[in-house]
């Protein structure tokens, strides 16, 4: 196998040219690269950039892309969905390795992070650039992830009720999908990973929990395509992403009353 | 309870603390000197004949040593299986075959300087196979237009039933009493049908092993091997090397559970160590040890039973298929066990038939896997016995009282079923069954959860038993030897062929010496599993160390005991019948007089009649008393999803007077816990072209300490007189009963039977709404 | 490529290829205690501290560790002065084949420095990426128990 190379930048914005100019790949954790097999050649690595912290602002909390699971779990407040789906995904090894900014740029289907982000409608800074964009966009956009690198992740800071249910077999175990809900603020949102396409906001759940919808009404008109998958048949992901469904809504309709 | 000095008490092994600080040395921890490293080629077809292959880039490939195939080597056909000469298994195994006949099967060997290059040898060599039709399913194995893995040339080395051209690897059949006459008059009938799946032993340390030329030419081999003596005859028999050519050690292992006790990668280390005369080492990835290794067999139980209205069974019908994959190691002996181990449970049965069949299909190979076709087997046995209980409306627990063996009873299966010969007759010494079912259901809360369906949400809970024996070794057949001298400062060596594989064996040995001659267990120092320095031992497996291995070490004591009594008796200048051995010291009886053991072996070594205080002994036994269990599983049903959450669950033991209790549970619950993930999650998927799909732990889930119920462990109080201090052996027994109790606690909870493992939700999901449960 | 790291505070200089990863670099150079079970982050067996936190040394690559500190199970105590967590393990018989043994000192270690009294459910989530075989967990748990009431009581 052809050597590795490793490039150890200063600045981040060493870290981007080599990206964009020598086709490096960013090392994060590193869990995910080695998943995956090494396949490209030169490695960045993006320790010793200043990218690992979580900064509360006033409106939102800002947590660097280096930032491991570990650090999130534990810095956001307790009942922060993200907080929560962080601190049980995989393994303490694994979450102290974990990068939130390396979660989101690989995103696989079975990600933890996906959810809570969507959900608590997280956007994105990418080095060199000033805009911030929404975690969707970002997921859905080949474009955004060519060639760059997260920076930091802007989580809003909202008052409300949430909810998070991860699928799996025993509990050190990558999610067959995952259920994620807020229902504070304007407008509540309900997410589903895992389905085919990876996610979706599931605007019927989101109707019940304003109350347009009576929840049987919304429960029994959603339809989740999921692909087949190693853990469980499509039929089946589909049956109980419902029940999960249901049980997630009595839950957030019944605390609001 | 007895009282005992050593025996019974929670003496720390001998080993732990050296584990625990990382100073002890598993095989791939080892200093050696420049080593050549293997790596396999293996066949990415189930059934197919090597038409072609050519090694010759591979060979020409730099700091590559040797490149092996069908062509260059041995041809000698052999059981892979680690048990006594002749093996029960059948010789259908070569080194490497002509023909390959699973998805994974060994195709050529590569040694060189560094695993990568040998890795990229590997991918030079080129093969061009014929592909043959493979046959997956072991119910049409036996059909004659199935596909045929073996040939004419592939034998049985005992006198059993095979049948390789009709893919027959093993047949047991037995029977006494009449079936027909007890179904006719039965009151009630019952045919259920389970199966079992495949598994991994998920020893935490992959296989592997190492050899060298020592400065005489002599080979040895270190393995992490559960049958250190089984792996010398093995491989100096399929090498044509001279057995004491040869030394085998056993270091550190981590792990076994039956997965080490197979002998199929010491011929591969021996063969290139001989060979090359260099040293040579290979250690199994995590997925060739899923995929390429061994596993437990896959096995179809229908039991048909016929009882009286009032419960009382009369008539046992058995019928096993097992999948014994591509090749038949322990085909016979697990499959005997399906039967063996179950049917004298219920010893009043007057009319029993036992058919056992194991087939060959093209899938991995099965092997040795603690409970060993009894695991399999119970699944069905003590569902039926749920039934049979409820139907006659008596209470499962006092069915077993009533109907379970009992001490001083005997069961003709014994008489009529052993292991590809016929069994041993013997009667129960020692059966604590009663007073595990009692405490174990008390632990649980028996009478406040059964039948009761406590609601909380979707989820309904269930509680449910199971009741097992096993065996302590193989009877007439299983032996261990010791041997032990004594030090000048009163401590001993003690040379055990016994092979500890984290099971504290080393340690229970000292304690059985050091309770005959009255001193500490840490008087002794322990050398286990070399077969140049202790004597033999059949090994690690058929729960037979502490029965068998320390009756030996108690005889070893008792003689050393009566050499240091006739010491003491001369240095006293008494009569040696006046001699009395008491904490480390030899009296004169009923007086103050006495030497020590430390005086007594400075007299013996040095001062007069001069000799070294030794000795040596061997035991195998008449008879396997069978350790006895009842264990219990609440469960949580969600009858939304089909998930079963195990809540809590108790095993209530007898094994005898628990040498030392805290390694006894230990055995107990890492056997429990094993065998909840193997009833709920664990499984091999397979392509439809036969692949092993899930080779990682990422798609096989076991356990970890999060997937915990609560768990309780019981053991009773029980003695076995013909054991070393009252003990039977407890190894394997508790992984028996998990299947069961949760099949039955789901019964309990839902009503609903389970029929196939593992239990996932998926699969309850799908009975709950057969059965109407859910829409 | 050359890098400096700290195995148990001794100072190592190491050449190593791009893609090693820290559990080969650590038993090459000699640390047979960080031990392999799987290779890919799923076992635990061979879980180090890097810079004070636990990690699956088989899925850190050394050239994104350069200069670290790692402490391995031989910095936590030894056959002659061992740590209170391998004491109680021992004396709980929660070390039966000892493989996965080294791992489960250093995430209790990490665990009970910062939670010195933890709950059984603390105990199971610091160890939940340790995988063991031979002991179901139970007498584990309880050694951790054991150690943390040790510590407590002689701090």
């Amino acid at each position: 196998m052809p050597e590795i190379e490793w490039f150890h930048p200063k600045t981040l914005s060493e870290a981007l040219c080599s990206i964009k100019e020598k086709s490096a790949v960013p090392h994060a954790g590193g869990t995910g690269l080695l998943m995956g097999g090494l396949k490209r050649h030169v490695l960045v690595d993006l320790r010793g950039l200043g990218l690992r912290y979580i900064q509360e602002k006033a409106n939102c909390y800002e947590i660097g892309a280096m930032t491991t699971y570990t650090d999130c779990s534990k810095a956001l407040p307790r009942e922060n969905i993200l907080a929560i789906a962080l601190g049980q995904a995989a393994s303490t090894p694994l979450r102290n390795r974990i990068t939130i900014g390396g979660s989101v740029a690989i995103a696989p289907m079975w990600s933890d992070s996906t959810g809570p982000l969507i959900t608590l409608g997280a956007r994105l800074k990418l080095a060199g650039d000033d805009s911030r964009v929404p975690i969707e966009e970002y997921l859905r956009e080949l474009e955004y992830r060519k060639a760059s690198i997260i920076e930091f992740i802007e989580l809003p800071k909202i008052g409300g009720a949430g909810y998070y249910h991860r699928e799996t077999r025993t509990s050190f175990d990558y999610p067959m999908f995952t259920l994620s809900a807020f229902a504070g603020g304007t407008s509540p949102r309900v997410v589903v990973t895992g389905v085919r396409g990876k996610f979706s906001r599931l605007d019927l759940a989101e109707k019940a929990l304003t109350g347009e919808l009576s929840i049987d009404e919304a429960v029994k008109n959603i339809r989740l395509e999921f692909p087949s998958k190693m853990q469980a048949s499509a039929e089946y992901l589909a049956e109980i992403a419902v029940v999960e469904i249901r049980r997630c809504l009595n839950k957030l309709v019944g605390g609001q009353r | 309870m007895r009282n005992f000095n050593n025996i019974g008490k929670n003496v720390r092994k001998i080993d732990s603390l050296s584990l625990a600080t990382g100073a002890e040395r598993f095989v791939d921890d080892f200093s050696i000197d420049n080593p050549l490293h293997i790596k396999l080629l293996y066949s990415p077809h189930a059934h197919a004949v090597i038409k072609s292959i050519d090694t010759s880039k591979a060979e020409a490939t730099e700091g590559v040593a040797l490149v092996l195939d069908y062509r260059n080597t041995p041809d000698a056909l052999h059981t892979t299986a680690g048990q006594g000469f002749p093996e029960p298994s059948p010789y259908d195994t070569r080194i490497f075959d002509k023909k390959v006949r699973f998805v994974g099967d060994r195709v050529a060997l590569v040694a060189a300087e560094t695993e990568e290059i040998a890795e990229e040898a590997i991918a030079k060599i080129e093969v061009e196979y014929e592909i043959l039709e493979p046959i997956f399913d072991p119910e049409h194995a036996l059909d004659d237009d199935a596909p045929k893995l073996h040939g004419g040339d592939a034998y049985a080395p005992i006198p059993v039933e095979y049948d390789p051209s009709r893919n027959l690897a093993a047949k047991v059949e037995m029977s006494f009493g009449n079936l027909e006459k007890g179904f006719t008059e039965s009151d009630m009938k019952f045919d259920i049908t389970v199966r079992t799946q495949y598994a991994s032993h998920c020893a935490i340390e992959p296989h592997g092993a190492f050899g060298v030329i020592d400065e005489r030419g002599r080979m040895v081999i270190y393995t992490a091997t559960q049958v250190p003596f089984h792996a010398r005859r093995i491989v100096a028999r399929t090498l044509d090397i001279p057995i004491r050519d040869i030394r085998v050690v056993k270091p550190r292992i981590g792990g076994g559970f039956g997965g080490k006790q197979e002998v199929f990668l010491e011929q591969l280390v021996g063969l290139v160590t001989w060979r090359t005369k260099r040293s040579t080492k290979i250690i199994l990835t995590r997925e060739e040890v899923f995929a390429n290794a061994r596993t437990r067999h896959p096995m179809r139980t229908r039991m048909r039973v016929g009882a009286k209205a009032d419960g009382e069974i009369t008539t046992i019908d058995l019928d096993c298929l097992m999948n014994t994959g591509a090749y038949g190691s322990h085909a016979l002996t697990v499959l005997s066990n399906a039967g063996g181990k179950v049917l004298p449970l219920l010893n009043k049965v007057e009319n029993v038939h036992f058919l056992g069949q194991s087939v060959y299909t093209n899938l991995p190979v099965g092997g040795a896997y603690r409970g060993y076709g009894a695991t399999q087997s119970y699944f069905a046995y003590n569902q039926v016995i749920d039934m049979v209980a409820r139907a006659a409306n008596v209470d499962v627990l006092d069915f077993f009282k009533k109907w379970a063996i009992k001490t001083g009873e005997t069961s003709e299966v014994f008489r009529v079923l052993g292991e590809g010969k016929e069994g041993v007759a013997q009667i129960i010494r020692s059966c604590g069954l009663e007073e595990c079912i009692d405490k174990g259901a008390k632990a649980i809360g028996w009478s406040d959860k059964r039948g009761k369906h406590i609601r909380n949400g979707d989820k309904i809970k269930g509680v449910g038993v199971a009741c097992a024996m096993q065996g302590s070794g193989i009877p007439k057949i299983d032996m261990g030897a010791a041997s032990m001298k004594m030090n000048e400062d009163g401590s001993f060596n003690l040379y055990i062929g016994a092979t500890d594989i984290g099971t504290g064996s080393d340690t229970i040995m000292a304690q059985i010496a050091g309770e005959v001659l009255g001193i500490s267990p840490e008087k002794f120092i322990v050398l286990s599993s070399d077969t140049d320095l202790t004597p033999f031992d059949v090994g690690a497996y058929a729960s037979s160390t502490t029965y068998i291995s320390g009756e030996a070490v108690r005889k070893c004591a008792i003689e050393i005991a009566k050499q240091i009594k006739a010491v003491g008796a001369e240095m006293l200048d008494i009569p040696i019948e006046e001699a009395e051995i008491e904490n480390g010291r030899v009296f004169l009886a009923n007086t103050d007089k006495s030497v020590s053991y430390e005086e007594i072996c400075y007299h013996a070594m040095y001062s007069h009649n001069q000799h070294q205080i030794a000795a040596y002994a061997s035991h195998f036994a008449d008879e396997s008393p069978p350790p006895f269990f009842a264990q219990f599983a609440e469960v949580d049903v969600d009858i939304a999803t089909g998930r079963i959450i195990p809540i809590k669950f108790v095993s209530a033991v007898d094994c005898g007077q628990p040498l030392n209790p805290r390694l006894a549970e230990g055995q107990v619950e890492g056997a429990v816990v094993n065998g909840i993930a193997y009833a709920l999650w664990e499984e091999y998927i397979f392509s439809s072209k036969g692949k092993m799909m899930n080779p990682r732990f990422w798609d096989y889930k076991i356990y970890n300490t999060r997937d915990l119920p609560e768990m309780v462990t019981i053991l009773a109080d029980s003695y076995e007189e013909t054991g070393p201090f009252g003990a039977k052996s407890v190894g394997e027994i508790a992984i028996n009963g998990p299947i069961p109790a949760i099949a039955n606690a789901v019964f309990d909870a839902v009503g609903v039977r389970l029929f196939e493992t593992p239990f996932t939700p998926e699969r309850v999901y799908k009975r709950l709404r057969e059965e109407g449960i859910i829409e | 490529m050359r890098g400096i790291f700290f195995i148990d505070g001794i100072e190592h200089e190491v050449e190593f290829q791009g893609d090693v990863t820290l559990l080969e670099l650590l038993r090459e150079a000699g640390h047979t205690d960080v031990k392999a079970g799987c290779h890919t982050g799923e076992c635990g067996a061979c879980v180090v501290l890097l810079d004070g936190e636990l990690v699956n040394s088989c899925q850190v690559l050394a050239g994104s560790c350069i200069g670290a500190k790692v402490l391995t199970v031989k910095a936590i105590g030894d056959l002659h002065n061992p740590h209170p967590i391998q004491k109680a393990l021992v004396d709980v018989g929660a070390v039966q084949c000892g493989f996965c043994t080294p791992g489960i000192v250093l995430a209790a270690y990490v665990l009970l420095k910062d939670n010195p009294n933890p709950t059984d459910d603390e105990i199971k989530t610091a160890l939940d990426g340790n995988l063991c075989r031979c002991t179901g967990y139970v007498k584990i748990i309880e050694g951790v128990q054991l150690a943390a009431k040790r510590m407590n009581d002689n701090a």
